[in-house]
């Protein structure tokens, strides 16, 4: 009986092997063609060991100002997550330990606000940014991208909060710490999955995001790296090799952050569940 | 916390004093964003602004870089003055005035000593009930560029009609066994050029009127179903004549103008419906070379029986933002971009013709491709100034039905007649 | 006092929310009673006009039918392949624990980079798909897939789920480690099948994790924007045209700003009626 659980089916491995084809060939086949001439791709052959260069990401570093872009993005992207984590942190822990009149409809609400679509948001928000200065300017970006993130944010932080026992607060409470001091001491330190997984969502989704920084953007000051594939896509000099290098940027920062955070994934999305 | 803001808010102030000494401008153009135009000449028009308006600063971005693109994020932003000159197609110079966005440059034009350089025809393109709202940069008329090789190999004759296109197309793509297909045009419903590519069709079988014409204030549907019938005709024989060996390629139906322009300098047709600008791939690589400086020849657009020799006139606008803070700075800028030298830069970068007198007498333009074109200028045909959003859509819609095998040139005909009076009468086209 | 430093923080965090999130989503409501148009400068209260129009809306209707398909058939698929894939991913096979922590990247990827990547490889010519079809003999089935009528829905659903089915199959992983190996060992004992201790260990096991995914799933395949629009902008003609592009073209082309926010509303009452349904059946499971 125990040998047979131990025992791989050969059809795990024709299943592995399936699955990771058509999850990863398709990015391993963009890093690949970032790596070749435009010719080189465009000549109709599956794999040829020549044409092998670096030039697509010099002239996108150089005559792209991707560096540019990427600082764009990763200064927005790393104020979403601090904006989002401060609100989903304060919020969530209140909702999650407060008996606050009217509780289920603010987490109704707040879950209903992850639906209304994003297309249609911006309108109303582009005329709320614009009688406010903030068209243009790295802080009207930040808040447009907050809304895609903020609820989710609070909504995953409740559940997280909500695993973790009340008797961590009412020790701290008893001790006389202060509702600040027993968040940021007590409860932040066991809520590390949670935590970082609400600021991998953040982040991930801010670095990501096309809508609302094509409607915000008006300069090089601004501009991020989602429009600047956007726009190096249906360019002229429409080179695959350029493309297949920018992707590689644009995708490269979010794969490695997700080297880093993926241990805390599972405990931090699931929270309360896996625990049971 | 309140000092803080204070202090943020000293700081705030002490920045846009002194940002307010040079003036700050935003200028969107296509080509430059794209590089189409050439990175030598964004790097002449850079160093050059910089000497000729010293107070003037010009950003670096150029916008999103696709015309559709660039109008849905002006429609959005004008308001804050920034862009605050913006360069487009005249269907989207039309929708910016219908929306109050751009500024009217009579008493600015009218006072330029250079004003008489330009071609009345382009300056007549770029007004809207009867004022200017545009300095036209760029002007093309299409015509059928063809491979003069392929013709010689198999002594064919160039066509001159709609139905020898067909056949001579379908021969084509036979006598090369698929390899080189005919004719290539473009199909996608976001597709300005699939658009204007019709257009030119249109005004051969519409006998040079335009699809709109304004009637006591509104605007009227200028054209018969049979009219779009004709038309769709031609598309459905290009798409299924003669199969397997068809005129046009139908794993290209839904095409942008990526796949035909590059298609077509890497020797995949043997005709298509161009303009000037695609002699900017020259330097692509060896066979783009050869093919457009050896290889090519400009003609007229094959015509209808019973239409007259037509194409679609594009004059490509520099307008201002009517909400710019600045407007005699942004005057400054746009009388610079389409000075003489400027001008003759930027076309011939781009293979364009340039609407000035002068600049067209640049020795640069002194060659067969752009003598070849500036031919074809007396067959141009423009567009009516309405909002050309709608219309486009329901006449690419209903161009794809075709092309697509689902439904007939008739049926896809009476559905586009019907659909054009009801935007005309809904009155989304503008007043 | 304690206690009111409680509601201060969490009325910090939510009216920092209102701001961003209400205050247009209320705009937005009220926009889908008007006639607004950024072609004419006034606007004026037409009721339940645009909604009226709608329903009368042949563009609306196909949207609808498309979006509800869409919906419907990615997610049902995500669930069952993510389930295999959890289960794939469960064997001890030699550098499992790699694939594990991989397999999850193509959600973090921006949807703008995974759209090149698969057009990429759409591309007739030499697009790797259909290289590979041409070598294995099916040379007539190489084009250009997001430009084929047959073919762009099943390519747009197939970007849906390259993206998400990942998320699922770690999800469920983890649920299915979660699940004490006892129960299993006790089965079997017992005489269980290897499907019988599947379906009645693994399956109820992992069920509120599957419930959680198919809700956020629902509501992102059903809002989701980008996808469509950069694949394909809803064509050719309408083959792929779903709500968010429906409403993003009545906006961006028709400049009906009143006609596209009621079409918003409409999406979202449509989400609140599932969401309302969904926890009506299985409330209890997810509080």
């Amino acid at each position: 009986m125990k040998n047979e659980k131990r025992k791989t089916h050969p059809i795990s491995y024709i299943s592995l092997i399936l699955f990771f084809s058509f999850f990863l060939l398709p990015v391993l086949w963009i890093l690949y063609a970032s790596f070749k001439t435009g010719s080189s791709i465009t000549n109709g052959k599956l794999f040829s060991l020549g044409g092998f260069t670096l030039e697509n990401y010099r002239t996108i570093v150089q005559r792209g100002d991707f560096l540019l872009y990427s600082l764009n993005s990763l200064i927005i992207a790393i104020s979403v997550t601090i904006l989002s984590l401060f609100t989903g942190i304060i919020g969530g822990y209140a909702l999650s330990r407060y008996a606050i009149k009217a509780k289920n409809t603010w987490i109704s609400i707040m879950f209903i606000a992850q639906m209304f679509p994003g297309v249609l948001l911006i309108i109303p928000l582009y005329d709320l940014m614009l009688n406010y200065h903030l068209v243009n300017t790295i802080i009207g970006i930040v808040i447009a991208q907050s809304t895609l993130t903020i609820p989710f944010a609070m909504w995953l932080l409740k559940g997280y909060f909500d695993g973790i026992p009340r008797s961590l607060d009412e020790a701290a409470m008893l001790d006389g710490a202060g509702v600040l001091k027993t968040l940021w001491s007590i409860i932040l330190p066991v809520s590390i999955p949670g935590v970082a997984i609400a600021s991998f969502y953040s982040f991930v989704v801010s670095w990501g995001n096309y809508l609302m920084v094509s409607v915000l953007v008006q300069s090089n000051s601004t501009a991020t790296l989602p429009i600047a594939l956007y726009r190096l896509s249906s360019s002229l000099t429409l080179q695959w090799g350029n493309i297949a290098a920018a992707t590689i940027f644009i995708v490269l920062p979010t794969v490695i952050l997700f080297a880093i955070f993926q241990r805390w994934l599972v405990s931090g999305l699931l929270g309360g569940a896996v625990k049971q | 916390m309140k000092k803080k803001f204070l202090v943020f808010s000293v700081l705030i102030l002490t920045l846009s004093l002194v940002s307010l000494a040079t003036i700050n401008l935003t200028f969107w153009s296509m080509p430059f964003s794209t590089g189409e135009v050439g990175m030598n000449y964004v790097k002449w028009f850079q160093e050059n602004v910089k000497k000729s308006l010293p107070n003037i600063n010009v950003s670096t971005y150029y916008g999103p870089g696709q015309y559709d693109a660039m109008l849905k994020a002006f429609v959005v932003q004008a308001t804050t003055g920034q862009p605050a000159v913006i360069e487009g197609l005249t269907e989207q110079m039309d929708t910016y005035v219908k929306m109050g966005l751009i500024a009217d440059l009579d008493q600015y034009f009218n006072s330029w000593s250079e004003k008489d350089q330009f071609l009345p025809n382009a300056i007549a393109a770029c007004e809207v009930n009867g004022k200017l709202y545009g300095i036209p940069y760029n002007i093309n008329v299409r015509g059928l560029l063809y491979r003069k090789d392929i013709f010689a190999k198999y002594n064919l004759k160039v066509p001159t009609t709609w139905s020898e296109l067909v056949t001579t197309a379908a021969s084509i793509t036979e006598l090369t066994g698929g390899k080189v297909y005919g004719f290539d045009f473009c199909s996608s419903v976001n597709e300005p050029r699939a658009f204007q590519e019709f257009m030119s069709w249109f005004d051969q079988v519409n006998n040079r009127e335009q699809m709109f014409v304004n009637v006591d204030g509104k605007w009227k549907l200028n054209a018969t179903v049979e009219e779009f019938q004709k038309i769709f005709q031609l598309y459905y024989d290009l798409t299924f004549d003669n199969a397997p060996y068809t005129p046009f390629n139908q794993n290209n139906r839904g095409g942008t103008w990526e796949q035909e322009d590059l298609g077509y300098i890497a020797g995949k047709y043997a005709m298509v419906p161009m303009g000037p600008w695609i002699w900017g791939h020259i330097n692509d690589n060896a066979l783009a070379k050869t093919i457009l400086e050896d290889d090519s020849a400009v003609t007229s657009l094959p015509i209808p029986q019973g239409g007259v020799k037509a194409a679609y006139l594009e004059v490509k606008p520099i307008m201002m933002n009517k909400y710019t803070k600045d407007p005699s700075a942004a005057w400054d800028l746009i009388k610079f971009i389409t000075s003489e030298k400027a001008m003759a830069g930027w076309d011939s970068a781009e293979g364009t013709l340039p609407p000035r007198k002068d600049a067209m007498n640049d020795p640069v333009f002194n060659n067969w491709w752009a003598k070849s074109w500036e031919a074809l200028m007396p067959e141009g045909v423009g567009l009516a100034p309405i909002n050309w959003n709608p219309p486009e859509y329901a006449i690419l819609t209903a161009m794809d039905t075709v092309i697509y095998g689902v439904s007939t040139p008739q049926e896809a005909a009476t559905w586009l007649y019907n659909k054009l009076n009801e935007l005309a009468s809904s009155g989304v086209l503008g007043s | 006092m304690r206690t009111y430093k409680g509601y201060i923080m969490l009325l910090v965090a939510f009216g920092i929310t209102a701001l961003l999130i209400f205050v247009p989503l209320i705009i937005g409501i009220n926009l889908s009673f008007t006639n607004r148009n950024l072609l004419y400068p006034t606007t004026q209260y037409v009721g339940l006009n645009n909604y009226i129009n709608l329903f009368h809306d042949p563009e609306f209707w196909i949207a609808f039918l498309h979006s509800g398909i869409l919906v419907s058939v990615v997610v049902a698929l995500e669930y069952v392949l993510g389930i295999l894939l959890a289960l794939t991913l469960k064997q001890n096979i030699p550098g499992i624990h790699f694939f594990r922590g991989i397999v999850m990247v193509t959600w973090v990827i921006p949807i703008v980079a995974t759209v090149i990547m698969w057009q990429f490889m759409s591309q007739p010519g030499y697009g790797f798909i259909n290289m590979i079809l041409t070598s294995i003999g099916l040379k007539n089935y190489a084009t250009y897939f997001f430009g084929s009528m047959t073919f762009a829905f099943p390519m747009i659903m197939i970007l849906h789920l390259w993206r998400n089915v990942p998320f699922f199959g770690i999800a469920f992983l983890a649920a299915m480690q979660a699940i004490p190996e006892e129960l299993y060992e006790a089965a079997s004992i017992d005489g269980a099948s290897k499907w019988e201790r599947f379906k009645y260990i693994t399956l109820p096991g992992i069920k509120y994790t599957g419930l959680i995914m198919i809700t956020i799933h629902v509501i992102w395949t059903f809002n989701q924007f980008s996808i469509v629009y950069i694949a394909t902008g809803g064509g050719p003609i309408n083959a792929t045209d779903v709500l968010p592009t429906y409403l993003y073209r009545q906006v961006w082309s028709n400049y009906n700003i009143g006609y596209g926010a009621s079409i918003g509303v409409i999406m979202l009452l449509i989400l609140l009626a599932f969401f309302f349904i969904f926890n009506r059946t299985y409330g209890r499971e997810t509080t």
